[in-house]
């Protein structure tokens, strides 16, 4: 038969409940105090995510198999449905793309007559590395993609993304088996590029949204809806005339832009090594 | 002994479903499904389990789990660390202090409290977020991830209890 619970059993009831408050404000204060100092040893924080990624990178690896095949099972029945338009599409691209080589021939042997008179330093060939993507991480805050890919594989820091349309992003942190990409739609992607016929120069800063800004435009640029984008060079991460993709929107002196690869619809891409030589960092002397 | 030690083996394997299943949770959304750009990732489901399991057995998800499934999440994302699981924690709180209050409501009370307690996350997730990266950040993507577990929690709700009751109270 149950009894009043004694002065002992209720003591030790607070007690308990005072040990879990205190446990549970602990956790608060450490996630907390996490951010913190997510915020101030970000190469700790970044070495935690690469082991951590390197960890799952197997498991993610397994499981988005199957997934990359009902990806491609979907494309697939696509262009059946669309052979007809598709197939008449490409022909009318045959037709224009033929005439772009003959011009691109044309200016390859300029180009070669004017790199010789000036007596150019050629660009160092670039090597390449094709990775899975498995995971399309990210919070609200942010657009990464994880790769099945690492150091191991010869995967480096600041190695540029591309896919078959355009550049996807930079390479963000590499484990030994994964490597975590920063997408040009990310807060923190910042890519100068040239705009339009005219090589307008501006910076394109990632805000989360599926359409990053053009910013730094001058005053007197005249870029308009359609122009493309392409990278400038400039800051020694991205090679010059990437592709990038296409103003959508001119409001004042920001801008844009449609990416032409969507981040997150993507099985595979390329990890490129363009041999960039980094500009030595700028600082006190 | 034999069966002693089976009896706990099959009570702690049925206790730690509940974590394990939010950990699994998280870890497949985080794979690159073909959704829509405008689909939040699956991931976001886990506050929608975290509210039911608080609701229906805070003994089986402690805070310190809740704490470690913010944090994998945060790892796997990339982003603020400890952001989630801050989040989450406080969601741990708000539902366990209301526990009592929502106890044998219909599911329809069930489901507004969920999102009202969703928009108190969604409002801490950005301005944690703004003050970590040191600016104002578009609240769509918050309002859009809010909106999609609201609607989704039906669906999550229906999953976990059929999991409550085939492996939490065996017949």
């Amino acid at each position: 038969m149950w009894r009043k619970a004694g002065p002992e059993v209720r003591a030790a009831a607070t007690t308990r409940a005072l040990v879990q408050r205190l446990a549970y404000g602990g956790l608060v204060v450490a996630a907390a105090l996490l951010m913190l100092i997510g915020k101030i040893e970000t190469v700790l924080v970044e070495e935690m995510r690469a082991r951590v990624g390197d960890a799952v990178a197997p498991l993610l690896g397994a499981i988005s198999r199957p997934i990359a095949t009902v990806k491609r099972v979907g494309e697939q029945v696509d262009e059946l449905v669309s052979l007809r338009l598709e197939s008449e599409r490409l022909r009318d691209d045959n037709a224009r793309l033929l005439m772009w080589q003959a011009l691109a021939q044309r200016y390859e042997v300029e180009n070669r007559r004017l790199r010789d008179l000036l007596n150019l330093v050629p660009d160092p060939a670039a090597s390449f590395v094709t990775a899975p993507v498995i995971g399309d991480t990210g919070g609200p805050f942010l657009r990464n993609l994880l790769l099945g890919a690492g150091a191991r594989d010869g995967v480096q820091r600041l190695n540029v993304v591309m896919s078959g349309q355009g550049v996807v992003g930079r390479i963000l942190q590499v484990g030994e088996r994964s490597a975590r990409v920063l997408l040009l739609t990310d807060l923190n992607s910042r890519i100068p590029v040239l705009v339009g016929g005219g090589g307008e120069r501006a910076v394109l800063a990632g805000d989360n949204t599926d359409q990053p800004q053009l910013f730094y435009l001058t005053s007197e640029a005249e870029i308009a809806v359609g122009d493309r984008v392409v990278t400038s060079g400039l800051g020694g991460v991205f090679p010059a005339y990437l592709p990038v993709g296409v103003v959508t929107r001119v409001t004042g002196r920001t801008a844009r832009i449609q990416p032409y690869v969507d981040g997150r619809r993507l099985t595979y891409v390329r990890v490129v090594d363009y041999r960039i030589v980094p500009p030595p960092e700028a600082g006190p002397r | 002994m034999d069966t002693v030690f089976l009896r706990w083996a099959e009570v702690s394997a049925r206790h730690a479903t509940p974590v394990v299943l939010a950990f699994l949770i998280v870890l497949f959304g985080t794979l690159p499904w073909p959704l829509p750009a405008a689909v939040p990732k699956p991931a976001i489901l886990i506050l929608a389990a975290v509210y039911y399991w608080v609701l229906h057995r805070p003994e089986l998800f402690r805070p310190l789990a809740v704490f470690f499934l913010g944090l994998v999440q945060d790892l796997l994302s990339g982003g603020a660390l400890g952001l989630n699981a801050f989040v989450l924690l406080l969601v741990h709180e708000a539902v366990r202090t209301q526990r009592k209050t929502l106890a044998n409501k219909p599911f329809f009370v069930l489901w507004g409290a969920f999102a009202v307690i969703a928009a108190g996350a969604a409002i801490v997730t950005w301005i944690c977020g703004s003050l970590y990266y040191v600016q104002l950040l578009w609240p769509e993507t918050v309002i859009v991830q809010y909106l999609f577990s609201v609607a989704l929690y039906p669906a999550v709700a229906w999953c976990m209890m059929r999991v409550n009751l085939a492996i939490l109270r065996p017949a």
